[in-house]
């Protein structure tokens, strides 16, 4: 979702764009109304994005002119703008309808069920966890679902504003969930319980899965290299 | 130069009326005990009473949003406040500190979110009560706030810029600044109150969290912002600064004996 603008190399200014959504606006209802799936995204996140790639222009120029003062000024907006864009496309990506697999738990078999259910007892257990911290979230903030690259662990974080999961350290993003009011208001007001029970339904356990595949083979790219290295020695 | 500024306040002071400030102050510390030494129930905390009808402020803000707002945020966090109230009286009753310990960031958030509201509903009002109506320019606070401003227009300006951007849930204040006398913008995050950035008087309160708005502006709190002047009670914010200036008089030294003094040159 970058383009570059290759015709002033000096300058070169790298604009991010709204990802597309594997499904329709409609698609996730009953639990995202259209009306809130429409506005959240197309108002919300394309605002973060417009303003994201006004910045980074902002930024670019800033650098040009070696201008210190107003480097460290746009830190914190683009960080803000920044890490907006990167947690609302991961969770547009993380939900599906139920027809192409929203709510499907992953399969027994596979590594990723087996890691939850050694970690957590039961996926049950964990959906009810989430459900209860992400309720407790004071303000506006995302309830995640990561991996811990040390420990190997699949764990339970929040971050607050647009902050993003990485910004605590050595995790990966596995699942994430919104609960900035805007997230929930139009369809279930001030009932973000409500909210954090239903989506459960459109959650897309494929993708988790993927994502846990890949963060757990960056890990074992990095022991062969580590292995590949003693042996040389 | 105190003297001064008290011959101008004094005239809206009786002696009748110190001895009512100093009953009522001391009734609501004794209230602010909510509960005796043996965990019974003097008094819980409640939703405080809307000087307004809940249509009241429509067009700003709609009959729905305010009653969402009120009867359901607003109470939600008092009744949560309430519970939290009396584990903590418990927990201190059984000397139990890892529980104290716990409680006390959900007290905080409840009970800062409590008297965040409270103050927002009070310092809103309808036009026909006096809502947009700025103060008269003869007026102490008027005149405080435009030797610091230059002008009203300006220090709206700049709140609503400001409260725009505030990233995520949070407030915006206007506040007395009790060392420097100076009238000053602030915000808090979350449910955070004026209080706890340090020794500031709240004058004004505007609610940012995305409940105070969506339902009648959905993602424009710009737009919010610029209409929620109409019904601002500025007649509530004076009364405060006016309140903030009398607290920091009543604290000084010697204020009794200085009462006497002005009593007998009036004589």
């Amino acid at each position: 979702d970058i383009e570059t603008n290759l015709t002033n190399p000096d300058k070169m200014i790298v604009k991010y764009s709204l990802p597309k959504l594997r499904y329709e606006l409609n698609a996730l209802e009953p639990i995202i109304s259209k009306t809130m799936l429409d506005i959240h995204y197309n108002k919300h996140h394309v605002a973060y994005v417009n303003k994201l790639n006004m910045l980074l222009e902002q930024l670019q120029e800033a650098m040009n002119k070696g201008d210190i003062t107003k480097i460290v000024n746009l830190q914190q907006e683009i960080q803000f703008n920044g890490g907006s864009h990167i947690n609302h496309s991961l969770y547009w990506e993380n939900l599906s309808p139920s027809a192409m697999g929203g709510g499907k738990l992953p399969d027994a078999s596979s590594k990723f069920f087996k890691h939850v259910s050694t970690q957590w007892g039961s996926f049950q257990t964990l959906i009810d966890y989430m459900i209860t911290r992400a309720t407790g979230i004071k303000g506006s903030g995302w309830a995640w679902l990561a991996y811990h690259k040390e420990s190997k662990q699949i764990i339970y974080e929040e971050t607050l504003g647009q902050d993003t999961i990485s910004m605590k350290g050595n995790l990966i993003p596995l699942l994430t969930i919104d609960v900035w009011e805007h997230a929930y208001y139009i369809d279930y007001k001030n009932a973000r319980p409500q909210y954090l029970k239903e989506i459960w339904n459109i959650i897309d356990w494929k993708e988790v899965e993927k994502r846990y595949e890949a963060a757990i083979q960056s890990d074992i790219k990095l022991f062969s290299y580590i292995f590949m290295n003693q042996r040389l020695m | 130069d105190i003297e001064n500024q008290i011959y101008q306040i004094q005239p809206k002071m009786s002696p009748k009326l110190i001895i009512l400030v100093i009953i009522l102050s001391a009734s609501s510390i004794a209230r602010s005990f909510n509960y005796d030494c043996l965990g019974n129930e003097i008094e819980k905390y409640t939703l405080p009473n809307l000087d307004y009808e809940l249509d009241a402020l429509e067009p700003v803000i709609s009959k729905t949003m305010l009653e969402v707002h009120y009867n359901k945020h607003h109470a939600g966090y008092v009744n949560k406040l309430n519970i939290l109230m009396k584990q903590l009286q418990e927990a201190m009753i059984n000397r139990d500190l890892s529980k104290i310990v716990n409680l006390l960031q959900d007290i905080q958030f409840n009970g800062g979110s409590h008297i965040n509201h409270s103050l927002y509903w009070k310092n809103m009002s309808p036009t026909k009560l006096g809502g947009g109506k700025l103060p008269d320019p003869s007026s102490k606070f008027y005149q405080h706030i435009t030797a610091q401003w230059g002008n009203f227009q300006t220090l709206i300006q700049y709140i609503t810029s400001r409260a725009t951007g505030i990233k995520g849930s949070g407030w915006a204040w206007l506040a007395y600044q009790k060392e420097s006398k100076q009238i000053v913008y602030e915000e808090t995050l979350g449910q955070d109150t004026i209080s706890m950035k340090g020794n500031l008087i709240p004058l004004l309160a505007i609610d940012v969290w995305e409940h105070a708005y969506y339902i009648d502006y959905k993602n424009l709190r710009p737009q919010y912002l610029k209409q929620i002047w109409d019904i601002i009670d500025w007649q509530e914010v004076e009364k405060r600064y006016l309140e903030a200036i009398l607290q920091q008089l009543f604290c000084s030294k010697n204020y009794l004996l200085f009462q006497i003094r002005i009593r007998m040159k009036w004589n």
